[in-house]
């Protein structure tokens, strides 16, 4: 049991560490990117897909904004490891926890990005 | 100039013990000029990288309590929800008047030598004895200070759950942590040992900070290249500033910077009044 706690400790550090590194790493191209190219900023109502297709251009302004959405969402993907890890060891209380957590958040990012 | 405003308040934040948005709303609103809406969006943002990187190392340290901090959760993101709706009904100086009279308990604390830092000494703990059941939401962790194990259960959840809610809701109207609110409220009222407070207060803080982050991200006042600067800034600075803290964490510093945030309290109060 104590091992089990050990190892969901672990994919929650990994999760937050990884989420945070990857943001940081499109943040600063971005930003290189944008020092080049111009100060144009992506719409925050631009489709992600379409986010996607232009950072793959490498457009500054979505790279960027690819960086503060991956930032945005590392808090919710370890909500997810999390409910995922308690519901394989039948924490039912727990799962249940992350999940009302887990709707609240997906009801801010519905209601503002929509 | 935005990476070296970012740094700054990371480095600050990391010596005093202090979370970065109160210094860094300040530095945006007045140093810059930047409306008080999107100063909070920025910050709010910031607040997320930082506390992300501070909660990766207290979860692998086994610090944080992820039971706990969950079940907490419910309370700071529904605080941050109605936080970040509520900011946008209000006007820049009612913001500014609000974040001015939260910077002078902020201050206090950090006069008195109470801020997250207590949580880096051996302080005082409630450890249980080995036959009394910790309960679902107890946890032990190993307390380098100290040099032993440390478990403790936690009492008076309703209580830690009222001021979650309240954290959160100041987290999500002026774009700060809201750790200086948490962490005595955990210690003192549920009786969570500081270090465990803070660590669990923090891991706390991601979450939250999302809560109401794309609330202030969908009406636009999240500038995607100001925010990056300042977030890189930050990160920065706040590694910087966990080195330096050994050379320069004392309490004249302390003291120093509690006196020039109450006269930045001073400075938004002044502001709020004279816009209003």
């Amino acid at each position: 049991m104590k091992d089990d706690h050990r190892e969901l400790e672990h994919w929650v550090h990994w999760t937050l560490l990884g989420g945070l590194g990857v943001s940081a790493v499109l943040l600063l191209m971005g930003l290189i990117a944008m020092l080049a190219q111009g100060l144009e900023s992506a719409s925050p109502h631009e489709p992600v897909g379409r986010l996607v297709h232009d950072a793959l251009q490498f457009r500054g302004s979505a790279v960027t904004t690819l960086g503060l959405l991956v930032l945005m969402i590392t808090p919710i993907v370890r909500v997810v490891v999390l409910l995922v890890g308690w519901a394989a060891r039948r924490d039912w209380l727990f799962a249940s926890v992350a999940l009302a957590v887990l709707s609240l958040l997906v009801f801010s990012l519905l209601h503002g990005v929509g | 100039m935005l990476v070296a405003a970012g740094a700054a308040t990371g480095v600050l934040g990391a010596i005093l013990g202090i979370g970065g948005g109160v210094f860094l709303i300040p530095v945006l609103v007045i140093g810059l000029g930047l409306p008080m809406h999107e100063a909070v969006g920025t910050s709010i943002i910031s607040v997320i990288a930082t506390s992300t990187a501070v909660a990766s190392t207290n979860v692998e340290r086994g610090t944080a309590n992820m039971r706990l901090g969950m079940t907490l959760e419910i309370a700071t993101a529904l605080g941050a929800i109605a936080g970040g709706l509520t900011a946008h009904t209000l006007s820049p100086q009612a913001l500014e008047g609000l974040f001015a009279a939260v910077l002078v308990p902020c201050a206090l604390l950090m006069w008195r030598g109470r801020t997250e830092h207590a949580s880096n000494a051996a302080s005082p703990t409630t450890t249980v004895a080995p036959d009394i059941s910790l309960g679902r939401l107890g946890a032990a962790y190993f307390d380098s200070a100290l040099r032993e194990q440390v478990s403790y259960r936690v009492e008076r959840l309703p209580f830690g759950l009222l001021i979650s809610f309240i954290a959160g809701n100041l987290s999500g109207l002026l774009g700060i942590g809201g750790g200086v609110f948490k962490v005595p409220a955990l210690h003192l009222l549920c009786h969570v040992p500081v270090k465990a407070a803070a660590a669990t207060s923090n891991f706390m803080i991601g979450v939250t900070a999302v809560a109401s982050a794309f609330l202030y991200y969908g009406r636009g006042e999240v500038r995607p290249a100001l925010t990056a600067a300042v977030v890189l800034g930050v990160l920065g600075g706040s590694a910087l500033g966990s080195v330096l803290n050994q050379y320069l964490g004392g309490r004249a510093i302390q003291r120093l910077f509690a006196v020039l945030l109450v006269a930045v309290a001073a400075q938004m109060l002044y502001r709020s009044i004279r816009g209003a």
